[in-house]
């Protein structure tokens, strides 16, 4: 997907245009939950319910959806040729929202909301890959995955036998906090037994679901696979820092990307004498069991595919990564997208050369205000994501007196490269004003 | 293996506000004792640790929880700590192989030294008795800002700074190497007739440079001060030198620089002066090699050479400068890091006010401006320049005592706005922190953090305020060049924390 332009950008939308429509979809969908519950959680549930469509509306609030038409659009005959080849499904209630989050992903609410990431867009090659998310997501809900978590929980907790327990901790003279998280711990074990058994389970009538479809089930493995991030980052395209912002009369300074000497242990991962098992805390069999039930469902070796409808939707949500990271101010993010994606020309040289003076722009103003840190998580010395790391290792090696000089220069030494004289002013002028006795020709 | 939260492909339950969720996060919270910065002796940071009460146990015990950020917020460690319930936190320090934690058990009177390796396991607990003499002066001491119980051997151990109840009192340093090599103790001699304290002003791999003051009693205002240096390795005295009455001095810097030479600033006094109650003539460096033979020396003098030029800086008479540090660059020059003040309520007929310290008995001081005084590798005054601070008062601490005693005392007590100092050897800079009140034209006065940087041989500063838009914000010390921000949003009720860096424009 060579050089692709963002000219008729559309902003994005974080709230919906029908904003009390959504409303009464939700006090509809919650209702109706609740009154699936008979007997002695009813009231629990209630509550339960309520609480979570109520964790729902301030995400939107926080502008964690992305409400993009296009997408929707695209999305929707993926969905009607799994309804139409699966008529045991009803979607009536269904409604899938657009999470700004990089991170390839995607769930099921219970209640017939479902997100699915922006991030997995990036990693989704073909429609079918995209397809058999979908329905891995659907059979959750048609298996009722949610109200059983929910009713396990209500059983351990809510439970006169649960209640019991709690009680007696709450009542213990010594050791009453160990008394509690073995309690606890328990519960959490069992709890993420159920998330295990019930991923498998989802597996298998998802890949039911999709094999009924037009896709080629294969796509099933090679998405599962590309889904395995337990040795490697997300974020892991290069991203060429030092030659997309080096300028010729500012050159970029090796010290902007040294690393910290100064740590306190020499960890792979956090030394927590109260964690739990890690083993027993994963929501998820590893993806390799995963992989080896789905192939002995399959019987064809051959993968294929096509991005029909996905090219599309790839484009726009490509376009909403930078945007949206820029808009929410993970200026981090916003130029691991700017980079990567201009270093793999995914993106066109318009576009990187303004988008990236803007982003020089908000990270001096937010240096300045002390507010970076607020939105641009910290290095850990326990993450995989190296290119955000180097990132991150720039933003906080390189000073103010460094910043407002590079901006000067990347505008002025890519002055041709903006979209227009009046968006190169908007930026130039900002660094100008910063550099009054710099003299260029 | 931290990288984003990620399930893949999930089905989405929380819990968190069912009643009984909250009954078991209730019991779970563990309760905060103390918490604070792993501070270097540059103020940079290492990290911060939080200390908290876990759960009573039987038989008089308790278990703690430790946890241990990095110098980047992140958290790398909860570590289980079971002891004694009367425990107290002391300090914290790092030598760049092992986090070491003093506590003391306040009923079974002891210090517990309690360290990590560099894969957070945890090492012997080192125990050490204390009188109840001891334990009463030391809970004394750890109130005071001055006093350091616990010293950081780069690459070496520990050494433990606690007092000694001799004839009189006394002190003894006691090594723990964490890293191989033989544990010592030094000490003032058990039979002597003056009380002896000790504060080791720098540790390097090789030596320990320590500052004894001796006096007949405590309320003797004759102190004689001795600078010992000695063998981190072995605990061996190498040189002692016995700063005589004929040129009494107020040390109140040291280091060794890269040749292990013993650097010396401070203040200088007339032949035969109390350094407690006189004062001062001027500001000194001596330099001394590791046999305690001088090298250099060079002083400046409050009346010949610095107050001439100070003439453009404080144009009223009667302000005096408070010194809080005084930072070497690569230059060879050093600056020295005070602030103007003057008595509001003195006797009157003070006069010149270049003096580092009045004499007079003072209610009040009113404390100005932050001012930078560059001296050359020989101490000659090159120049002063000045920071705008808004005003600010303290009540003196006492009319009794000299003032010198009372300067020190409004230190430890945080009446002066200066925070501290951060160096930056790597880069050649220093960041020196003040609180600043604004008072500003036809707006309400604000409250800001201000930080003076000197960087490639020129001063900038940056500010940040500390109370605007709803939100009550305050600064926390981090690693260099940095401070945490706790921005407390008073109508949201929630507190936002942040790691910001300081500004060189």
């Amino acid at each position: 997907m060579p050089f692709q332009g963002m000219a008729q950008e559309i902003p994005i939308k974080y709230t919906p245009d029908d904003q009390e429509a959504l409303q009464q979809y939700l006090t509809k969908i919650t209702n109706q939950k609740i009154a699936t519950y008979q007997g002695s959680y009813r009231k629990q549930a209630e509550e339960h319910w309520k609480k979570r469509t109520e964790h729902f509306l301030d995400k939107i609030t926080d502008s964690v959806f992305l409400f993009d038409q296009e997408i929707t659009t695209e999305l929707q005959p993926i969905l009607d040729e799994i309804y139409t080849s699966n008529t045991e499904i009803d979607p009536s209630n269904f409604r899938f929202f657009i999470n700004q989050s990089p991170v390839p992903n995607a769930a099921c609410y219970g209640n017939g909301v479902f997100d699915i990431n922006n991030g997995l867009f990036s990693l989704t090659e073909t429609d079918a890959e995209l397809a058999f998310i979908l329905c891995h997501e659907i059979a959750h809900y048609q298996l009722n995955h949610v109200e059983l978590a929910v009713e396990q929980y209500f059983d351990a907790l809510e439970s006169k036998e649960g209640k019991a327990k709690i009680k007696a901790i709450y009542r213990e003279r010594y050791g009453r906090t160990t008394k509690a998280l073995e309690f606890f711990k328990d519960f959490e074990y069992a709890q993420y037994e159920t998330s295990r058994k019930a991923e498998s389970e989802a597996d298998s009538l998802g890949l039911l679901y999709f094999k009924k479809t037009k896709y080629d089930g294969n796509a099933s493995m090679k998405i599962l696979a590309k889904l395995d991030f337990e040795d490697k980052a997300i974020l892991d395209a290069p991203i060429a820092i030092e030659k997309h912002l080096n300028t010729k009369n500012y050159p970029f300074k090796s010290g902007w990307l040294k690393k910290e000497d100064n740590t306190l242990f020499d960890l792979d991962e956090v030394s927590n004498d109260y964690a739990f098992d890690k083993d027993s805390l994963k929501t998820h069999p590893d993806i390799p069991k995963r992989l080896e039930i789905l192939k002995a469902s399959l019987n064809t070796s051959e993968i294929s595919g096509e991005a029909k409808l996905l090219s599309r939707v790839k484009l726009r949500s490509q376009q909403n990564s930078i945007t949206a990271a820029m808009d929410n101010n993970k200026l981090d993010v916003a130029l691991y997208f700017l980079l990567s994606f201009y270093n793999s020309e995914k993106l066109d040289a318009e576009t990187y050369y303004f988008k990236t003076a803007l982003l020089l722009r908000k990270l001096y103003e937010s240096k300045k205000d002390h507010t970076l840190g607020k939105h641009v998580a910290p290095i850990s010395p326990f993450s995989d994501e190296e290119q955000l790391n180097a990132i991150r290792r720039f933003y906080e090696n390189i000073e103010l007196k460094h910043l407002r000089k590079l901006g000067y220069w990347f505008c002025i030494e890519n002055k041709e490269h903006f979209p227009s004289e009046e968006e190169y002013n908007t930026v130039f002028n900002f660094f100008k004003s910063l550099n009054p006795n710099i003299q260029s020709n | 293996m931290n990288k984003f939260y990620i399930s893949v492909l999930a089905v989405c339950c929380c819990f968190g506000a069912i009643a009984q969720s909250k009954k078991i996060n209730e019991i779970t919270e563990f309760k905060l004792r103390n918490s604070g910065a792993i501070m270097t002796k540059e103020n940079s940071v290492n990290g911060y640790y939080f200390f908290y009460l876990i759960d009573k146990l039987k038989k008089g015990e308790a278990e703690y929880g430790i946890k241990i950020l990095d110098n980047n917020l992140n958290e790398v460690a909860l570590k289980k700590h079971v002891a004694s319930k009367h425990l107290y936190l002391m300090e914290t320090k790092f030598n760049n192989d092992a986090l070491m934690f003093s506590f003391i058990d306040r009923k079974e009177k002891m210090i517990h030294l309690v360290g990590y390796d560099n894969q957070a396991n945890k090492l012997k607990t080192e125990k050490v008795e204390l009188s109840k003499k001891e334990l009463i002066y030391m809970a004394q001491l750890n109130q005071s800002n001055d006093y350091n119980m616990l010293f950081p051997v780069p690459n070496g151990g520990f050494l433990l700074n606690r007092i000694k109840d001799n004839r009189k009192l006394g002190y003894v340093i006691d090594y723990f190497p964490t890293n191989g090599g033989k544990s010592w103790s030094y000490g003032s001699p058990e039979e002597s007739k003056e009380i002896i304290m000790a504060n080791p002003i720098e540790v390097n791999e090789r030596y320990m440079v320590l500052m004894e003051f001796s006096r007949p009693g405590m309320l003797s205002q004759k102190v004689s001060l001795t600078t010992k240096v000695i063998d981190v390795v072995t605990g061996k005295l190498i040189t002692q030198i016995d700063h005589d009455d004929n040129e009494p001095k107020l040390i109140t810097n040291a280091f060794l620089d890269a040749d292990d030479q013993l650097v010396l600033l401070g203040e200088y006094f007339e032949a035969g002066d109390k350094i407690m109650k006189a004062e001062s003539q001027g500001l000194f460096v001596q330099v001394l090699n590791s046999e305690g033979t001088v090298v250099k020396q060079s002083r400046s003098s409050w009346k010949n050479e610095i107050a001439p030029k100070l003439k453009n800086v404080i144009e009223k008479e009667n302000y005096y400068v408070y010194f809080h540090d005084i930072v070497p660059t690569a230059n060879g020059h050093y600056y020295a890091i005070g602030e103007k003040f003057r008595k509001t309520a003195s006797a009157g007929g003070i006069a010149m006010a270049v003096l580092s310290r009045g004499q007079s008995p003072v209610t009040q001081l009113t404390i100005t401006d932050a001012l930078i005084f560059d001296f050359d590798a020989d101490f000659n005054l090159q120049k002063v320049d000045l920071f705008e601070k808004g005003t600010s008062r303290a009540p003196s601490v006492s009319d009794f005592g000299s003032p010198q005693l009372n300067a020190h005392a409004l230190v430890n007590l945080g009446g002066f706005d200066y925070e501290y100092t951060q160096i930056d050897r790597e880069n050649d800079r220093f960041y020196a922190c003040f609180t600043d009140y604004e008072r500003l034209k036809g707006e309400k006065n604000k409250m800001a953090f201000k930080t003076i940087i000197y960087d490639e041989g020129e001063f900038s500063q940056d500010k940040i305020y500390l109370d605007e838009k709803g939100k009550f914000v305050r600064i926390l010390p981090a690693k260099i060049g940095n401070v945490v921000l706790l921005e407390y949003d008073r109508k949201a009720k929630e507190l936002e924390i942040h790691m910001e860096k300081l500004n060189i424009e």
